[in-house]
């Protein structure tokens, strides 16, 4: 069945489409942080035998999947979780990263000949050459393995060179990137060997497992290079196989926001349920930044003031040729909603001399108009729509039609008054309008305007000398 | 206010051409002599679009100013402007002494004048009869070019341009 209130039904879906939007405006979007999981650390017992028949010198075992705890991240709107394989190919994918690489292997590897030549010296400063390189890039984060080397043999540097507190620092790099390594009986002398069981020691009271490298620096290069917000990092102990820790740390401030113990499931990692109970907790006390509410959406509510000037005629005018008027109006407005406002103002018009001089006098007007405006932004323009009302009040005006009437006067002979001279009081028009426009926002405060606006006059019904007036303004206006 | 500024010069530059407007005299001070006017001549035009109006003074000699015995006033009437001339019938009702001149049997002869504008201060100026045959021209200066400045007298034959011919 057919509605018979169209008209109803279009002010309430006009209403919908205008107010929905102011509330959605208000505020902006939650910035999601992108969070990865770091593999997981597995340490091994404190107390196990570091030198050992056949020593494990590789990088530890790959440990349980991270899988089920990024699934349960990514449940969170406010994180975006990517996983460690995506952050070590968009490393290894920055600029010169394969030249660095090579370089730094070629530099460990020289490093090592000459700490096996005794040429200490020259082995110190090819290591530290190769760390430089290697932290340029990441490549201890990428290859834990080549990093613990580097850093066991700069550590035994350090000691045949007597200096046992930087050989110490060394050594305890060495076990951050390999926890797992162990030694062969008898290889090493009982000095260097005594020095690895202290750095071992060391480490696993003290390493900061929260993060995949030591240094703020790298880590700063690693948010930059990554474009990752926070690490987490679960870190399983042997000694305490029923629990498992998970560090989170933030990059962009630099500081560990998150260390708690969770129930380890079988593989290790921690339980389903205090996980989600933790993200779930993180989620609620971490901040988050908010994309900035477009300013648009905030501004709309604000008054505008608009002072326009330009040309003005009617389309019905009382004498020969077009009616010209400049016109000067001052509008004020006030937004409700991000696409509707309200608007009223004045507008003065004054006639211009028209090419047969048939009004003996100038003729003034001065317009009320106010409407409602609908108006769309798109960058810097707003272009809008605006019906409106408006009244009139003219004064009154003669019109002479014979040239003997202008030069003589309408007392004199010649100019017959009957037929060649129309006299109009004072005038009082009622109508309707529409303007249709653009504004360019020169800043948040001041714009440049256009407008076109046509009408028509409905009261009085009849005796209208002047009809249907057509303007178009130019404007300068202000937001506050 | 720019735009106001612009608006205004464009209604300006399209608004009515005041070619003829203002008042005209006898070139050089010359005497015009001819079949229907004899004297110094003193022309004064309002134009109004294309249409136009004014009064055509006689006077006996250039300097004093008296008026013409004969014909010291007529009213220009239905001036019409076409290109750069401007054509008036010419009104003889403040002539009495040229009506009888200037009359066939059956009505007033009507005569018509036209200036030809040749610069904007000069003009020639012609009387031609009922059928467009010229009787006499003249040549004009353009003296005041203003509609302002032409006084509401000089707009009209008032009763003294008639009774104060010596």
């Amino acid at each position: 069945m057919i509605p018979r209130r169209p008209y109803l039904y279009l002010a309430a879906l006009l209403l919908l489409g205008t107010v929905g939007p102011t509330r959605g405006a208000e505020v902006g979007n939650v910035i999601s942080k992108r969070v990865t999981i770091l593999p997981v650390r597995i340490l091994p017992n404190a107390n196990r035998p570091l030198f050992v028949a056949e020593p494990v010198k590789t990088t530890v075992a790959p440990g349980p999947s991270t899988k089920p705890l990024e699934q349960e991240l990514a449940r969170q709107p406010e994180l975006e979780v990517v996983p460690w394989a995506r952050v070590l190919v968009t490393l290894r994918n920055s600029a010169n990263v394969a030249e660095t690489d090579s370089l730094t292997r070629s530099s460990v590897e020289l490093g090592i000949g000459e700490y096996k030549a005794l040429k200490l010296d020259r082995a110190q400063k090819s290591l530290e050459r190769a760390l430089e390189l290697m932290h340029s890039v990441l490549l201890g984060i990428r290859d834990p393995g080549l990093a613990s080397r580097l850093y066991l043999h700069l550590g035994l540097v350090h000691l045949e060179q007597g200096d046992r507190d930087r050989a110490r620092v060394a050594l305890g790099n060495m076990f951050f990137y390999n926890p797992n390594r162990t030694f062969s009986i008898g290889y090493y002398s009982p000095a260097i060997e005594t020095a690895l069981t202290s750095a071992y020691s060391d480490f696993i009271r003290l390493a900061p497992l929260d993060r995949p490298v030591v240094n703020p620096k790298i880590l700063h290069t690693l948010a930059t290079h990554a474009g990752i917000a926070q690490l987490f990092t679960i870190v399983i102990r042997r000694d305490q196989p029923s629990q498992t820790q998970v560090h989170v740390f933030d990059l962009k401030r630099m500081v560990p926001v998150h260390n708690v113990q969770l129930r380890a499931d079988a593989t290790g990692i921690p339980h389903p349920d205090p996980f989600e109970r933790f993200v779930s907790r993180y989620v609620a006390c971490e901040i988050f930044e908010r994309f900035p509410a477009n300013p648009w959406d905030l501004r709309f509510r604000r008054v505008w003031l608009e002072l326009n000037g330009g040309y003005h005629t009617y389309g019905r005018f009382p004498t020969r040729t077009f009616l010209h008027n400049t016109s000067i109006a001052l509008l004020m407005g006030k937004g409700i909603s991000p696409h509707v406002a309200m608007y009223g103002g004045l507008n003065l018009l004054t006639s211009v001399e028209d090419r047969y001089k048939d009004l003996s006098d100038r003729l003034v007007s001065m317009r009320f108009i106010g409407g409602v405006e609908f108006r769309i932004r798109a960058r810097r323009f707003t272009f809008f729509f605006a019906p409106g009302v408006e009244t009139n009040i003219m004064s009154g005006f003669q019109v002479l039609t014979s040239p003997e009437c202008k030069f003589f006067g309408i007392d004199h002979p010649l100019c017959d008054q009957a037929s060649d001279v129309r006299n109009s009081d004072l005038q009082l028009l009622m109508g309707i309008n529409a303007s249709v426009g653009l504004r360019y926002h020169i800043t948040s405060s001041v714009y440049l305007g256009l407008r076109g606006i046509a009408g028509m006059y409905l009261v009085p019904l009849s005796g209208k000398k002047v009809d249907y007036p057509l303007g178009g303004w130019a404007a300068l206006g202000f937001e506050f | 206010m720019t735009a106001l500024l612009l608006v205004l010069g464009l209604m300006t530059a399209c608004g009515p051409s005041d070619e003829f407007t203002g008042r005209w005299e006898s070139a050089d001070n010359a005497q015009a002599s001819g079949a229907v006017l004899e004297g110094y001549l003193e022309i004064v035009v309002g134009q109004y679009g294309n249409d136009a109006s004014g009064v055509l003074r006689v006077y006996e000699d250039p300097f004093l100013k008296f008026p013409s015995p004969l014909c010291p006033c007529l009213y220009l009437v239905d001036g019409k402007i076409r290109d750069t001339t401007v054509t008036f019938v010419l009104n003889f009702n403040h002539c009495p002494a040229m009506v009888g001149e200037h009359s066939s049997e059956g009505g007033t002869t009507e005569y018509v004048l036209s200036l030809e504008s040749k610069s904007d201060f000069s003009a020639v100026g012609r009387v031609l009869d009922s059928s467009a045959n010229e009787l006499q021209a003249f040549d004009l200066d353009r003296i005041e070019y203003q509609d302002e400045l032409i006084d509401e007298l000089e707009r009209t034959c008032t009763a003294d341009s008639q009774q104060d011919s010596p």
